[in-house]
């Protein structure tokens, strides 16, 4: 049944087949990229180029020579690398040097999650081992035993922990730290670009406590950062750490020629419009590629898809005896598991294997030969990530997006130059919003008391010192501000969850399990008492909300209707911040009541029954961007009021895929008079209570988005407006009444 | 014009002294009997107290607790040091861990030649930490053993990160060793007490404290004699922290006679613990004294009977456990010592059936065991044959 056969026959096969090619949207080419090399830089120790030697590595890649140069200089620095491009060269060979020349320095290095600190580890210790001498790396996270933490602590030269650890594990017990901090002279940051929204905002205030702290055991630590590919990789490194940062991004690996095509799965009922599963697509399209014999990663965007798509596959290989050639690969696995998963496909023994993004981050598997994407992973960052695991240096990669049916995917398909004339997104982040950053100094007012006039990172702290005092939670005397509560601060302080209170969702199918939690504010349309949840591909009804609390008991079920809960939001303009008549940002408060919900039935979207949502009102400050229509370009009111929806609709589509962010983090509402100017306006505001820099990022690149929205307007083949564009059934000349306003907002009217 | 005056003429008129908000507190602490000690520009209070030995406190008096200090032959209840220098030390803090957790009362009960004195520092305000340990430092000496609750795990790590904050004024933390007693009270009351809190096992010896105020409003109270500057309102606090540390004296003799005395309803968990400490004497002559040992006392005794080359008198006792690994026990013994086969395949086979009926959660361990069982048959079957 198997026959090997070469990429390139394949993508021979692929062109020719017209049950495959009339799919294709687009088919785009990446040229191949020869490697450029450098000398291994002197400031590395003979021991260390031996133990390169010893591996095989006489020379460096380029971006890896000026890495280790910049930090040799003493600057920080951010190394921009794609996929397998060997980046942990780029840190750990610095580190290593200055650890040969100076034994007692030491080095933190923190990567976005346990599981990728883990993974990373036995690189490193193989290069320590090689080196023979003292140097000892640990790991430090929850999982690392009483008994070992004080070796850690005390003997650790590079210690490897997360930012969840070093927040409420390390930094609060800093005595127990000293000899880390009094000789820290390097911090590693690897996969930075992870490092935005909420959890960068809290991240980048983590940061303000570690360097507050190093500060006060007298150490300056240089950082060596590395990231994915995005558009503002320096400003996201200096916004993280408040320091001057040098980028390299000089690539000198080698890059194969790659196939990355578009491909939409046909549409099976006309009148519908509705597509073929794009995951019964993926798995066609998955199993010929490993018929072929030629080494494929999947991708898919839940843990459920990615079990669904495994099965389907795994029937090719049932009758093979021993280890699956073709296996699942997601969070939840155990460590060991995950090595020998990561070993198997190194080595070539697993043909093919199905994955979460936990793939796209920077574990070790080698290159593949084919990639297919199950859906739009987000961003367009997350896309080339994903992209880049396949393509090996002297052969040609494939890489297939197939797109499901959501908006956005249906967006990237019928458009891809959206993504492939664009750089990736620029990582947003706002480390002064109010509420983390008092958190955060909350944490570090218990570390160590705040001085009369200290900054804390670049921020005057005398006002929030007071409102603390005012609070009873410091206490002011001689110039200092002293903790005096017997909370423990960072314990109450999650660096991942959007909202201090989430509704937690209690599975009560089999056992009570925890299956996931949500934000309050979103609870209130989603998870109220009948609503119907969908977390991965299963289906589960609400049978409870406790909204005091904060558990929402659900249920699975599996019925052929969604729910859609009204939700009646009353918008105020508080503050105006900038503005340029027709767009302005400032800040909100919104107030939203769910009021009731409906029962829509699948396929046909018939209502088929509602009732009553009983919630409080929830109030949320925050920041919005909001753009003023003109009355004049509509007929009549009722005009007006399509042209508002259909603006909304093209903004709240396509905002998301410009400031990297999820569709859920932006919220849009619309105004027929607004209260403050009596004119049509819509809203896109930051569902974070005070603001992430979402809606500022928006307001300052907004051009960029109403571009994409005029084009998406101008570039759909119908005549007066469908829901791919203008989002419903238009009439005349409703288009051009569209793209007139959204040139009047760009101010080329 | 008398302001102007006074700034243009200036008279020989004493200036008025200005009354401080620190002097005000320090008048207070003086009237209730405080000792203000200072360092640089900080202060802190250091209260004493005087007992005579002949006082009795929980059924035992202070005299009888020297004498045990001195003559205790349990190596869990020796002190290496004069009893001097024996601290029956407790802290109240601000909270329950991390480095912004503050001690902000220590003291400690301590002998002298004929009374017992119980010294507490207060801090009254988290500035003066320098002034704090400063002098507990230099009160205390270089070498001190600790009598304490939990203080291993809990008062003298977080001592020792406070002190952190200080180091480069202070002395260096003395050479330290520790007596404490809740591992104690778990070894010997864990069987017996639902908790075996300080306060639990007072009661359960009949000294239940009825007006004490809990542990867990101490912050509150000293956050709030921060603010007020009255002390006061940490009074409560310093009085639960002196009968802590009185109590730690008595306690100690209690769980002293506890393991010495010859009548015990703790025998067992006595030969336990001198087993673990690695007393294996003194351990054998408690498991010998039980009167109705148990299957787990029989067994360490015969472990341990067989550790000190007595593996006659361990015999019997493997015999009468019959368990798995008592009989593999028994079965190695005839294999090596005895060179006596078929005994040792008998043996085998007992355990072999007896691992087969039981009934495990651990299926992992029980499988090991089923195959390291099988692998000694099968070996002994060889050497047979």
């Amino acid at each position: 049944m198997r026959k090997k056969r070469s990429v390139e026959e394949m993508i021979h096969t692929l062109k020719t087949d017209p049950g495959f090619s009339q799919n294709v949207t687009h088919w785009h080419m990446v040229e191949a990229k020869p490697a450029r090399y450098a000398p291994i830089p002197s400031s590395v120790p003979p021991d260390l180029v031996r133990v390169l030697h010893d591996r095989g590595i006489e020379q460096l890649y380029t971006h890896q020579a000026e890495a280790i140069e910049q930090t040799a200089r003493g600057n920080s620095t951010v190394i921009v690398t794609p996929t397998a491009s060997g980046k942990t060269l780029c840190y750990n060979l610095p580190v290593l040097s200055k650890m040969i020349e100076q034994p007692t320095a030491r080095a933190l290095y923190l990567y976005p999650t346990k599981a990728l600190a883990q993974d990373q580890n036995s690189d490193l210790m193989e290069m320590v081992e090689a080196l023979e001498g003292d140097l000892r790396c640990f790991t430090y996270d929850g999982d690392t035993a009483p008994a070992a933490r004080t070796k850690v602590r005390d003997a650790g030269n590079i210690v490897i922990t997360n930012p969840d650890m070093l927040h409420s594990g390390i930094l609060p017990h800093h005595t127990k730290w000293i000899r880390l901090f009094e000789n820290l002279e390097y911090i590693v940051v690897d996969e930075l670009h992870t490092y935005r929204g909420v959890f960068g905002s809290h991240v980048a205030n983590v940061f303000r406590r570690l360097k507050r702290i190093c500060a006060y055991y007298g150490s300056h630590p240089k950082w060596i950062m590395t990231s994915a590919t995005i558009a503002n990789p320096v400003e996201l490194a200096e916004l993280l750490t408040e320091e001057d940062v040098v980028l390299v991004d000089n690539n000198g690996a080698p890059q194969g020629k790659k196939h990355l095509i578009f491909y939409n799965p046909p549409v099976v009922n006309e009148a519908l419009g509705i597509r073929r599963s794009a995951t019964l697509e993926t798995k066609r399209i998955a199993s010929k590629l490993v018929e072929a014999d030629i080494q494929t990663i999947v991708f898919a965007r839940s843990r459920v898809r990615v079990e669904v798509l495994l099965t389907y596959l795994q029937e090719l290989t049932r009758r093979e005896l021993g280890p699956k050639s073709i296996v699942g690969y997601r969070g939840g696995y155990l460590p060991s598991e995950r090595r020998e998963i990561e070993r198997r496909l190194r080595n070539g023994e697993i043909k093919a294997v199905v994955s979460t993004n936990a793939l796209e981050l920077g574990v070790d598997i080698g290159q593949l030969q084919a990639c297919v994407l199950n859906g739009y992973p987000g961003t367009v960052a997350s896309m080339w990530q994903q992209a880049g695991r396949a393509g090996r240096r002297h052969s040609e990669a494939l890489v297939i997006f197939v797109a499901s049916s959501s908006s956005l995917d249906q967006l990237v398909v019928e458009q891809p130059d959206l993504i492939l004339d664009r750089s990736p997104e620029a990582a947003r982040l706002d480390p002064n919003n109010l509420i983390i950053l008092v958190d955060h100094m909350k944490c570090a007012a218990f570390e160590l008391p705040f001085q009369k006039g200290e900054r804390f990172g670049t921020v005057e702290t005398e006002e929030i010192l007071d409102f603390l005092t005012d609070a009873h939670i410091l206490h002011e005397r001689a110039n200092k501000y002293y903790w005096m509560t017997d909370a423990f601060p960072a314990h109450d302080i999650s660096l991942r969850t959007s909202d201090q209170e989430n509704v937690v969702i209690v599975d009560q199918t089999a056992k009570n399990q925890v299956i996931g939690e949500m934000d309050t504010f979103s609870a209130m349309t989603l998870l109220h008492d009948e609503a119907i949840y969908l977390h991965g591909a299963e289906q589960y009804q609400v049978e409870r909300l406790d909204f005091e609390e904060k558990k929402a008991y659900v249920r699975r079920v599996d019925v052929d209707y969604y729910t859609d809960a009204n939700l009646a939001v009353e918008l105020k303009v508080l503050e105006e911040n900038k503005t340029t008549g027709v767009k302005t940002f400032g800040e909100v408060s919104v107030i939203a009541m769910a009021t009731l919900f409906k029962k829509i039935k699948f396929g046909t979207h018939e209502n088929i029954g509602s009732g009553p949502i009983h919630l409080p009102e929830r109030e949320l400050h925050t920041t919005a961007t909001w753009f003023t229509l003109d009355e004049r370009f509509a007929y009549s009111e009722a005009d007006m009021e399509d042209q508002l929806e259909a603006v909304s609709d093209l903004l709240r589509r396509l905002a998301p895929l410009y400031l990297m962010c999820d569709t859920l983090d932006l919220f849009t509402t619309i105004q027929m008079k607004a209260t403050h100017t009596n004119k049509p306006t819509v809203y896109l505001y930051d569902r974070y209570p005070g603001g992430i820099g979402l809606s500022e990022a928006l307001y300052r690149d907004a051009d960029d988005v109403l571009d994409a929205a005029i084009r998406t307007v101008d570039d759909c083949p119908c005549e007066s407006g469908c829901p791919r564009c203008v989002g419903m059934i238009g009439y005349g000349d409703f288009k051009q009444q569209v793209v007139r306003q959204l040139q009047a907002l760009k101010g080329t009217i | 014009m008398k302001a102007k005056l006074s700034r243009l003429i200036k008279t020989n008129e004493p200036k008025p002294t200005t009354v401080t908000p620190d002097d005000v507190e320090q008048a207070k602490w003086r009237e209730r009997g405080g000792e203000i000690l200072t360092f640089e520009q900080e202060w802190c209070v250091r209260l004493k107290q005087v007992y005579p030995l002949e006082e009795t406190y929980h059924d035992y008096t202070f005299g009888e607790a020297k004498a045990s200090l001195a003559t205790s032959t349990h190596p869990f209840f020796q002190v290496d040091v004069p009893s001097e220098q024996v601290l029956f030390m407790d802290t109240e803090t601000t909270g329950l861990r991390g480095s912004g957790t503050s001690i902000f009362l220590i003291g400690f009960a301590r002998f002298q030649d004929d009374h017992l004195e119980m010294i507490q520092y207060v801090l009254p305000h988290p500035a003066f930490e320098t002034a704090f340990y400063y002098h507990f430092l230099n009160d205390i000496g270089d070498e001190v053993r600790f009598v304490t609750y939990n203080g291993k795990s809990f008062d003298w790590p977080q001592i020792k990160t406070r002190h952190t904050f200080v180091r480069s004024k202070v002395k260096a933390l003395p050479a330290v060793g520790h007596v404490d007693l809740l591992h104690a009270s778990r070894r010997l009351l864990k069987p017996t007490l639902e908790s075996v809190s300080l306060k639990a096992v007072e009661a359960h010896f009949g000294h239940a404290r009825t007006d004490d105020m809990p542990g867990f409003l101490a912050p509150m109270h000293y956050f709030q004699y921060v603010k007020e500057r009255e002390p006061a309102i940490i009074q409560p606090v310093i009085e639960h922290h002196h009968a802590d540390c009185l109590s730690l004296v008595s306690l100690y003799k209690r769980l002293c006679h506890l393991v010495e005395a010859d009548e015990t309803p703790f025998g067992e968990e006595r030969a336990h613990w001198l087993n673990d400490l690695g007393n294996a004497e003194a351990a054998l002559q408690e498991y010998e004294r039980l009167e109705r040992p148990t299957k787990r006392a029989l067994m360490r005794q015969a472990l341990l009977l067989k550790r000190t080359g007595q593996m006659e008198q361990a015999l019997p006792l493997f015999e009468q456990v019959g368990t798995v690994e008592a009989l593999v026990e028994l079965a190695k013994y005839a294999e090596h010592h005895q060179k006596d086969i078929d005994r040792a395949i008998t043996f085998t086979e007992q355990a072999l059936t007896l691992a087969e009926r039981k009934e495990t959660v651990l299926r992992q361990t029980a499988l090991t065991e089923m195959r390291a069982l099988r692998h000694r048959m099968s070996r002994l079957e060889r050497k047979r044959s």
